[in-house]
C-alpha cells in the first residue's frame, strides 16, 4: 500500500510489479495489464463499463449504446420481451435464483392497480460489494434494466430501495435518475412511446433483513423492516396491498444486455441451468480481492486460484464461504464444484448474492460458523421463534465449544436444532442462517471433536484454548512480562522468563510484543 | 378438491387454508399468533404441518388438489415441541406457585389466600376443597409442604399459609360450612373400605361427580388415624368431626363397625359396587428388634394412640419411656405427659435427624419430654413386666443412602434406665396380609401394588389410595393419592380408563381427541400440567420489604403439659390478613388461560432443553389496570398487530432486534403513559400472561373464572362481552370472540366497572350530600309522593323492564315516559365496511368500538368526506338521512325504549326515575340509582344482575342474561310501594 501511495500517487509512476495484462475497451483506448489470468478468466457484462466510463455523465453511456436496449424494447410487445428473457435463463442474483421471466409474468398478469418495481440495493452481506460497484459505476443500467421492466410489467413507478451506507451510490443514481428524466427516458411518454415511469431513491436504515423482499417492502412503506409470510408473494400482494415486482440490481443490471445482443449470445456463457454471468465479491484471506465477474459454471478454485491468487499468506487454502453469513463453507476437497445455482445448494453453501469469504489453514472453523452466526443472531428481526431464538441457542453452543466447555452431545444438538431452525424460520435470513454451521460440521467435523474432546484449536484461533509458554529463545527483555495484562510472566532480567498459567487469560499479548518469537502457542 | 390428510382421503374447499380447515372440522391445531380477521403473521411457527414432506405454516398454506398433508406426525410434534422448547427458553416467569406445586394435592395455594384476603372465607375453602377435604383437621396438622416451598423463604421466612387455612377452615365451620353441588346421580356405586382421610378423600371425590358411595369403616367412628393417631390437643374431635361432616353430608352412606374380611368380604363389595376403592392406611408396626418385648408394660405407638383416643385409660406407672423420633414418638410421648408420667424418649441419632416436625419436637421439649438422643435400646430387662430398659450409646458415622447419618454403636456404653412402661414408635407399615388374604397384590414393604398412572390393582375395579398404596406418610399424601384415584375411577366407571390411560402417557399422540373433549383437556391440563419456573436466589429478592411471620400462639407449656386442650391457637383475622399481603403472588395471573402452558403440556416440551442467556426485564405496572411482563412475552405479535391493524392506536410496537427484541410502547415511555381506548383489550389478544389483568380486589388470584355473556351498558353500540365470574364474584371483562362487535370491547366497561354499581340501601338528600335512611322511611317518603307521579324511563332500562315498568305505571295510573334522543338508525354497522366516503359527525372518542370500524375501514380504502358519501355516521337526537344512516346514541337502550313507544318525559309533580342519571327534573325526583339531583334514591341492581331485551343504536335486538342473581328492578320498587 505504501509503495502504491509513494510511487504511483505522489510520484505518478507506473509500479510495475502490481501490473495485470494488457487489453483494450471498445471505443476508449485504455490500458491494462494482467498477470496470470485475472483478466482473461473474466467476462463482463455487468461490470462492463464500470471504471471506464464515467457514471456522472449520461453521454459516455450512450456512447456505449446505453438506452439502446430501452429503445429496442419499446418496440417490441411485453410477451416478446418476456420471451427474450424466458429464452434467456436469466435467474435472479439476489440469491434464489428465481426464473426472472416467471417473476415479471406474474406480477404483469397480477390483478390490481397500480403496479410497482423495485430495485433491491440493500446489499447487507459484511464483504460483499458487487451491487455497489455496479450502482457506483454504472448507475444508468440498473435505470435501464428497471425501465424495460417496468414496461413490460406496467408500473409506472419504481424505487430504489438502496442501504444508506452507499452514500456515493445514492448520489450517483440521483444524478443518473435526473439526467435520464431529462433525456426523456424517464417521466412521461418516453421516448414518444406514449408510457410513463419515473424511479424515487428509498434509503434503507442499514438492517441485514432488509434485504428480504417483504421486509424491503414494509420499510419502503415506513414500517419496521420484518418479513411476512408468503403467500401472497409481492407479485400479487406488494407495496401498498399492489403487485409489485422485486429484483436484485444485478438482475436489472443483466436486462439491457440481454436485449442488446440476445439471448442467444447470452446463453452460450454458464451452465447448463444457470446462465451468464455472476459478479463476485472476494474477501476474506485471498491475494488478489475484490469484484470479479465469471461466466456461471466456473469452478470455485478456478475463481479463487487463477483469478484471486490463492491465499494472501501463501499457505493453503483451507474453505470458502460463500452465499454471505447465510451460506456455506466449502472446503478445499469441493473447489472443483462449477458456480452454479444447483451445485453450490448441493454442497450445503448458497449462491446467495456472491460473496466469498477465503480461509486458510489459521482460519478456525468452529470460530468462523460463531462469526457469521453471531451476525444472523444481531441481524435477526426478531419476529419468529426459530430465528430470534434457534439460532441464538446454536450460537450458544458454539460459544461454548469455542470455550473448551463444549460437550460431545453439542454436536448432536447443533445437528439437531439446525435443520429445525432451516424448515421452521418464517424468511430466508432463518431458514439459511443455520448454513454455515451445518456446512462446518459436514466438511470439518473432526474440528468440532478436537475442540471438545482435546480442548485444541489448532489454528490457534480460539484463545481459551490455547497455552502460551517460553522457550530458550527468551532473551529477557521482559517486552512480554511489560504488556502482560495479569502480570503472568515472571523471570529475572536477562533471564528466561516463565508464565504463571493459572494467572494467563490467553489474551495473546505476549506473543505480540516478543521479537525473539519466544513464546510458544500450543 | 382432494387432498390427503393423514393419509386419508378429504374433500377440501378452495382458496381455505389448512388451518382454517382444521378449525372447522374440529380438528386440532396449534398457533398462537393468527389474528382472525387479519393476514397471517407467522411468528409463532406452531401451526407447521407437513405438506408433501415439507413443513409449511397451516395458518398461509392453500392446499392444491392431491397434495398430501399431515397434520401430526412425529415430524409435525417434534418441531412444535422445538419452537416451545425455544420459547420457553427466554421465558422467565412461574406459571403457579412454588407453594401450589409443593402441595401434594397440588392446592392453589396463591388463588386461595387471594380469596381469604377479600374476606371470602366459604369461597376460600370451596377452592380447597376442589384439591383436598378437611382443611380444618390440615390447617392443624399438616406438615405444610407449600411452607417449605414458599418463595418467602428467600425474604424472610414462608407464608404462615397452614394458620390461613386452618383460619378459614374454621371461619366455615362456625359459619355454616360450604358444601358442594351435587350433579344427577349416575347410577354407579362405589365401595370404599376405610374411613380415614384417604377413604373419606375418594368418597368425596366420587360423590362430587354424582356416584353413590358407602363407606366401610372397621372402627367405631371415621376419621381413621386422625382420629385414633393424632392426639385430642392437636386435633380436637369436636373439630374433626365437623369437618368429616362436611364430606358425608354430601350423601355418603357410611357402615362403621364393619371390618371387611370378617363381616363383608372384598368380593361382595366387588359384586354390590361398580368399583371398589381400597384406603386400609398403615396400621400394622414395625417389630422392635429388642429381646424380651412380649412382656407387660411393653407398647407400640399406634395401638397406645388409638386406645387413649377411644378413651381407655391405660396404665403407663410414673416412668415411661417413648422409642423413636417421627411424629407418631412425638405424638405418644406428649401424651404420656399429659397422662402425668416422666418421660424419655430415645432416639439413635440426633434431633437433626428427626423425621418429627421441628416444631413438635420443641414442643414436646417444652413440656418436659427428656430427650435421649444417641442412644438406642438393646434390651429389656423384667420378668413379666418390665422393670429396665438397657441402652447403648450411638455416635453419628458416614451418610447413608437417606443422606442421613448412620449410628454407630459404641461398644460397650450401655447403660439401664428404669421404666414402668416403654412405647416403640419406630414405623408402620401397611397390613400386606390382609392384602394378600383378598388376592390384591402387594410390595414386600407392605403396599399394595398398583398402576402408577390408574391406582387399579391386579383386581379389576379395585383401586388404592392413601397409605396402603405409599406406606405410612401424612394426612394430605393420603387425601392427594386418594383424589388422583377418584379421578380414575370416575373415567373407569365410564368406560374411558384405558383409553386415559394412553392419553396421559402422551398426549401429544392424542391432540384431537383431547381438543374436542373441553372436559379431557381440562382434567389433564389440572392434573398433568406444565409448569415453569423463575430460577432465583436470594440475591434475587433482597430489597424486598422484610414483613415478619406472624407467630403461632400457643398455651403456656406448663399448663398445657396438664390438659388435652389445643396446644395452638387459631392466628386472629387481622394476622392472617398480614399473612396473605406477605404472599408475593409468584403464579401467573394467566395461569389458567395461558397458551403457551397449555402447550407446552400437550407437547411435553421441557423448560431447560435450550437452556441459555435469558433476557429479564423490569415488570411495567405503570398502567392502573394492565401489568405488562416482557419476561413472559413469547413476541407473537398479536398486541402490535391489534393496536397497528385493528384498532389504529399504534401503542405497542417491536423494539429492539435479535435476541433482545421485545415488544412494547416507544422508547422511555411506559404502558401507564401511553393513551388508548384498548389497552386492556391486549390482555384478551396475548396468549400467555405478559399482559395482564389486577383487579380491584386485595389481591389479582388468579382464579378459574367462567365467563358469562352479556352486553356492555356504557353507550349505545351495546358491545357484546363476558364477565368473569369467580364463585360469585366478578373478577374482570373479557371478550366473546365470535361477537357482532369482533371481539373488541373497549376499557371503559374494563376499567370503569360500571356493570357492578349498585345501589344497595335507601338515601335521603340531605343538604349536598346523601344519607342513608331506612326502608321504612324511604316508603314513607315514596307514599307522600305518589300523586301526580310520573315513571321516567333511563336509556338502561331493558324492553322486559320497561313492559313490567308500563304495566305497573298503568295500574297505579302514573304517567311513564323514557329519556332518550330521537333518531333511528337506517343500516349497520357492517355498512361501514363496504362503505367507500363515510359522513363521520360524531366524536369517536365516545365509540372507540366505532374508531375500530372506521379505522378499518379506512385501511381499505375509505375517505371521511361530507362530499357525496355512502353512509353517514351523526349523533342522535337526528333524523335518518337519504341515504344509509347510523343514528348514535348515548344510552344503551334508547331504540328500544322508543320502540315500546314511551314518549318523552311527561310533566308531573313527582318523578320517579329508574336507573342512575344525572338529569334534574322539575318536581320531587325519587331515583332509583344514583342521581345527584334526586330527593330520595332508592336501592338498584347492578347491570350485571339484570335481565331482558336491548336494542342498540344500530337496531340490532340483544338479550341481555342475568350474570350473577339478585332482585329484579320491579321486585325492589314493588317493596317499595
Amino acid at each position: 500500500m505504501k509503495q502504491i501511495i509513494d510511487k504511483h500517487v505522489v510520484k505518478g509512476e507506473i509500479v510495475e510489479e502490481f501490473l495485470v495484462k494488457k487489453d483494450e475497451f471498445k471505443s476508449k483506448p485504455v490500458t491494462v495489464w494482467d498477470v496470470d489470468n485475472f483478466f482473461s478468466k473474466q467476462v463482463k457484462i455487468i461490470l462492463e463499463n464500470s471504471g471506464y466510463i464515467d457514471p456522472e455523465k449520461i453521454e459516455e453511456y450512450l456512447e456505449v449504446d446505453g438506452y439502446k436496449a430501452l429503445e429496442k424494447a419499446l418496440n417490441m410487445t411485453a410477451e416478446e420481451i418476456i420471451d427474450v428473457l424466458s429464452k434467456s435463463g436469466l435467474r435472479g442474483r439476489g440469491g434464489a435464483g428465481f426464473p426472472t421471466a416467471l417473476k415479471w409474468k406474474f406480477t404483469r398478469q397480477a390483478q390490481g392497480a397500480p403496479k410497482y418495481i423495485v430495485c433491491n440495493a440493500d446489499e447487507g452481506d459484511p464483504g460483499a460489494f458487487m451491487n455497489r460497484n455496479v450502482l457506483e459505476g454504472d448507475p444508468h443500467k440498473v435505470l435501464e434494466g428497471m425501465i424495460i421492466g417496468a414496461y413490460v410489467i406496467g408500473a409506472h413507478h419504481g424505487f430504489i430501495y438502496c442501504r444508506a451506507e452507499y452514500p456515493l451510490a445514492i448520489k450517483r443514481l440521483d444524478i443518473a435518475i435526473k439526467q435520464a428524466r431529462e433525456k426523456g427516458f424517464l417521466g412521461k411518454d418516453i421516448l414518444g412511446s406514449g408510457f410513463d415511469f419515473d424511479i424515487s431513491i428509498m434509503e434503507g436504515a442499514g438492517a441485514f433483513v432488509c434485504g428480504e423482499e417483504t421486509a424491503l417492502l414494509g420499510s419502503l412503506e415506513g414500517k419496521r423492516g420484518m418479513p411476512n409470510l408468503r403467500p401472497p408473494y409481492p407479485s400479487t400482494k406488494g407495496y401498498k396491498g399492489k403487485p409489485t415486482n422485486i429484483n436484485n440490481v444485478e438482475t436489472w443490471a443483466n436486462v439491457p444486455w440481454i436485449l442488446l445482443n440476445g439471448w442467444q449470445k447470452y446463453i452460450t456463457m454458464g451452465s447448463e441451468k444457470s446462465k451468464g454471468t455472476k459478479v463476485f465479491a472476494l474477501a476474506g484471506k485471498i491475494k488478489r480481492g475484490g469484484n470479479v465477474e465469471v461466466p456461471m459454471g466456473m469452478t470455485i478454485k478456478e475463481i479463487l486460484i487463477d483469478i484471486g491468487g490463492g491465499t494472501k499468506s501463501g499457505k493453503p487454502l483451507k474453505a470458502v464461504q460463500m452465499g454471505g453469513p447465510s451460506g456455506g463453507c466449502i472446503p478445499l476437497a469441493l473447489f472443483d464444484t462449477p458456480v452454479d445455482y444447483e451445485s453450490i445448494n448441493a454442497t450445503g453453501a448458497i449462491m446467495g448474492s456472491g460473496g466469498m469469504v477465503v480461509m486458510d489453514e489459521d482460519s478456525c472453523m468452529i470460530d468462523i460458523a460463531k462469526f457469521f452466526l453471531d451476525f444472523t443472531v444481531l441481524e435477526s428481526c426478531g419476529k419468529c421463534v426459530y430465528c430470534r431464538l434457534g439460532t441464538k441457542r446454536l450460537w450458544e453452543i458454539l460459544d461454548r465449544i469455542s470455550k473448551g466447555e463444549g460437550k460431545i452431545e453439542d454436536i448432536d444438538k447443533l445437528l439437531d436444532l439446525s435443520p429445525k431452525v432451516k424448515t421452521g424460520s418464517l424468511c430466508g435470513l432463518g431458514q439459511t442462517a443455520p448454513n454455515p454451521v451445518l456446512t462446518t460440521i459436514r466438511y470439518f467435523r473432526a474440528e468440532y471433536e478436537a475442540h471438545i474432546n482435546n480442548k485444541k484449536c489448532s489454528a490457534k484461533v480460539c484463545k481459551p484454548l490455547l497455552t502460551y509458554t517460553i522457550n530458550d529463545a527468551c532473551t529477557g527483555c521482559r517486552a512480554c512480562a511489560r504488556k502482560c495484562p495479569t502480570d503472568a510472566i515472571t523471570g529475572d532480567k536477562k533471564g528466561i522468563h516463565v508464565i504463571d498459567q493459572d494467572k494467563c487469560i490467553q489474551c495473546g499479548a505476549c506473543y505480540l510484543a516478543c521479537r525473539f518469537e519466544a513464546i510458544d502457542v500450543e | 378438491m382432494k387432498v390427503k390428510i393423514n393419509s386419508e382421503e378429504k374433500e377440501f374447499p378452495e382458496k381455505t387454508s389448512i388451518m382454517d380447515y382444521l378449525l372447522q372440522n374440529n380438528r386440532h391445531i396449534a398457533g398462537v399468533c393468527k389474528v382472525k380477521e387479519l393476514d397471517p403473521y407467522g411468528s409463532c411457527r406452531l401451526c407447521l404441518v407437513e405438506i408433501n414432506g415439507r413443513l409449511l405454516p397451516a395458518c398461509a398454506t392453500y392446499p392444491r388438489e392431491n397434495d398430501s398433508i399431515n397434520i401430526n406426525n412425529n415430524v409435525v410434534i417434534n418441531s412444535r415441541k422445538t419452537a416451545l422448547e425455544l420459547m420457553l427458553s427466554d421465558h422467565f416467569g412461574d406459571c403457579i406457585g412454588p407453594c401450589n406445586d409443593g402441595c401434594p394435592s397440588k392446592s392453589e395455594v396463591q388463588n386461595y389466600l387471594a380469596l381469604i384476603a377479600m374476606g371470602k372465607h366459604h369461597e376460600a375453602v370451596a377452592l380447597m376443597k376442589q384439591d383436598y377435604i378437611l382443611p380444618a383437621a390440615l390447617g392443624r396438622v399438616c406438615p405444610a409442604f407449600c411452607e417449605d416451598a414458599c418463595r418467602r423463604n428467600l425474604v424472610e421466612g414462608p407464608v404462615a399459609i397452614r394458620e390461613a387455612k386452618r383460619f378459614a377452615a374454621d371461619y366455615d365451620l362456625e359459619h355454616g360450612p360450604w358444601m358442594p353441588d351435587i350433579p344427577k346421580e349416575t347410577g354407579k356405586s362405589v365401595g370404599i373400605v376405610g374411613g380415614g382421610p384417604a377413604g373419606l378423600a375418594a368418597a368425596f371425590y366420587l360423590r362430587v361427580k354424582g356416584h353413590k358411595i358407602t363407606i366401610y369403616e372397621s372402627l367405631p367412628e371415621l376419621g381413621g388415624m386422625l382420629r385414633y393417631g393424632i392426639p385430642e390437643y392437636r386435633l380436637p374431635k369436636a373439630i374433626l368431626d365437623k369437618d368429616i361432616d362436611t364430606v358425608i353430608k354430601t350423601g355418603i352412606e357410611v357402615k362403621t363397625n364393619t371390618t371387611v374380611s370378617v363381616d363383608i368380604t372384598l368380593e361382595e363389595l366387588q359384586m354390590k359396587h361398580d368399583a371398589v376403592f381400597v384406603g386400609i392406611g398403615a396400621w400394622k408396626v414395625y417389630k422392635p428388634r429388642v429381646d424380651n418385648c412380649e412382656i407387660v408394660g411393653v407398647l407400640d405407638a399406634i395401638d397406645f394412640l388409638k386406645r387413649t383416643a377411644m378413651g381407655e385409660k391405660i396404665d403407663i406407672g410414673k416412668n415411661v419411656m417413648v422409642v423413636g423420633g417421627g411424629n407418631s414418638a412425638m405424638d405418644v410421648a406428649r401424651t404420656c405427659i399429659r397422662l402425668g408420667a416422666n418421660v424419655s424418649l430415645s432416639y439413635s441419632r440426633t434431633k437433626n435427624e428427626m423425621p418429627a416436625r421441628q416444631i413438635e419436637i420443641e414442643e414436646a421439649e417444652d413440656e418436659g419430654v427428656n430427650f435421649l438422643i444417641l442412644s438406642n435400646p438393646v434390651n429389656i430387662i423384667g420378668d413379666g413386666k418390665i422393670q429396665e430398659v438397657e441402652l447403648v450409646r450411638m455416635e453419628l458415622g458416614e451418610p447413608d443412602e437417606s443422606g442421613r447419618c448412620r449410628p454407630i454403636v459404641c461398644d460397650g456404653s450401655n447403660y439401664c434406665v428404669d421404666v414402668d412402661t416403654v412405647i416403640f414408635a419406630i414405623g408402620q407399615r401397611p397390613d400386606y396380609e390382609l392384602l394378600a388374604q383378598h388376592g390384591l397384590e402387594h410390595h414386600s414393604w407392605g403396599g399394595a401394588r398398583y398402576d402408577e398412572i390408574t391406582y387399579e390393582t391386579n383386581l379389576p375395579g379395585v383401586f388404592v389410595g392413601g397409605d396402603v398404596a405409599i406406606g405410612a406418610a401424612t394426612v394430605i399424601e393420603a387425601i392427594a393419592t386418594s383424589k388422583n384415584a377418584a379421578q380414575m375411577i370416575d373415567f373407569y366407571l365410564k368406560g374411558t380408563l384405558p383409553k386415559i390411560r394412553e392419553i396421559i402417557k402422551e398426549p401429544s399422540k392424542h391432540l384431537d381427541e383431547i381438543y374436542s373433549d373441553e372436559k379431557l383437556k381440562e382434567f389433564l391440563l389440572k392434573y398433568y400440567p406444565y409448569n415453569h419456573w423463575k430460577k432465583v436466589t436470594e440475591e434475587d429478592y433482597k430489597d424486598r420489604k422484610r414483613q415478619e411471620r406472624a407467630k403461632t400462639k400457643l398455651l403456656p407449656a406448663k399448663e398445657r403439659a396438664k390438659t388435652f386442650d389445643e396446644v395452638e391457637l387459631t392466628h386472629s383475622e387481622e394476622d392472617i390478613l398480614k399473612e396473605t399481603e406477605r404472599c408475593m403472588s409468584c403464579g401467573c395471573l394467566d395461569s389458567f388461560d395461558c397458551k403457551l402452558r397449555e402447550y407446552s403440556m400437550m407437547y411435553n416440551a421441557k423448560q431447560d432443553t435450550f437452556e441459555g442467556e435469558l433476557q429479564s426485564d423490569v415488570v411495567d405496572e405503570s398502567h392502573p389496570h394492565v401489568i405488562l411482563d416482557n419476561n413472559k412475552c413469547i413476541l407473537c405479535g398479536r398486541c402490535i398487530n391489534l393496536t397497528h391493524e385493528i384498532t389504529g392506536e399504534g401503542l405497542i410496537d417491536n423494539l429492539n432486534r435479535g435476541f433482545t427484541t421485545k415488544n412494547g410502547p416507544p422508547p422511555g415511555t411506559k404502558l401507564g403513559e401511553v393513551k388508548g381506548d384498548f389497552i386492556g383489550q391486549f390482555v384478551d389478544e396475548c396468549p400467555t400472561g405478559a399482559f395482564a389483568l389486577t383487579t380491584p380486589y386485595p389481591k389479582d388470584g388468579p382464579w378459574n373464572v367462567t365467563p358469562k355473556p352479556t352486553v356492555c351498558n356504557d353507550c349505545g353500540m351495546g358491545c357484546e362481552m363476558n364477565i368473569d365470574i369467580y364463585k360469585g364474584i366478578p373478577v374482570n371483562v373479557s371478550t366473546i370472540d365470535n361477537s357482532w362487535n369482533h371481539g373488541l370491547v373497549c376499557d371503559k366497561p374494563r376499567f370503569g366497572r360500571s356493570w357492578e354499581k349498585s345501589v344497595e340501601k335507601p338515601m335521603q338528600k340531605d343538604g349536598s350530600k346523601f344519607k342513608e335512611i331506612s326502608d321504612d322511611k324511604a316508603k314513607a317518603i315514596l307514599k307522600d309522593h305518589l300523586e301526580s307521579l310520573a315513571i321516567v324511563l333511563t336509556p338502561s332500562v331493558t324492553n322486559d323492564e320497561a313492559q313490567e315498568l308500563m304495566k305497573f305505571a298503568k295500574e297505579h295510573n302514573f304517567a311513564i315516559g323514557a329519556i332518550y334522543d330521537e333518531g333511528i338508525s337506517t343500516t349497520k354497522f357492517a355498512t361501514i365496511f363496504t362503505s367507500k366516503r363515510i359522513q363521520l359527525d360524531v366524536d369517536l372518542s365516545d365509540y372507540p368500538v366505532l374508531k375500530t370500524f372506521i379505522h378499518i375501514a379506512k385501511k381499505q380504502g375509505a375517505i371521511i368526506t361530507n362530499e357525496e358519501p355512502d353512509i353517514a355516521i351523526v349523533n342522535a337526537p337526528a333524523k335518518p338521512k337519504d341515504i344509509p344512516t347510523i343514528i348514535m346514541h348515548k344510552g344503551l337502550n334508547e331504540v328500544g325504549l322508543m320502540q315500546l313507544g314511551l314518549k318523552m318525559i311527561p310533566k308531573a309533580k313527582n318523578y320517579l326515575v329508574i336507573g342512575s342519571s344525572d338529569k334534574k327534573f322539575k318536581g320531587f325526583t325519587i331515583s332509583m340509582g344514583e342521581n345527584k339531583n334526586a330527593d330520595l334514591v332508592l336501592p338498584l341492581p347492578a347491570w350485571l344482575n339484570r335481565t331482558g331485551k336491548v336494542v342498540t343504536s344500530e337496531g340490532r335486538e340483544l338479550e341481555v342474561k342475568q350474570v350473577l342473581d339478585g332482585p329484579s328492578i320491579m321486585k325492589i320498587l314493588q317493596s317499595y310501594f
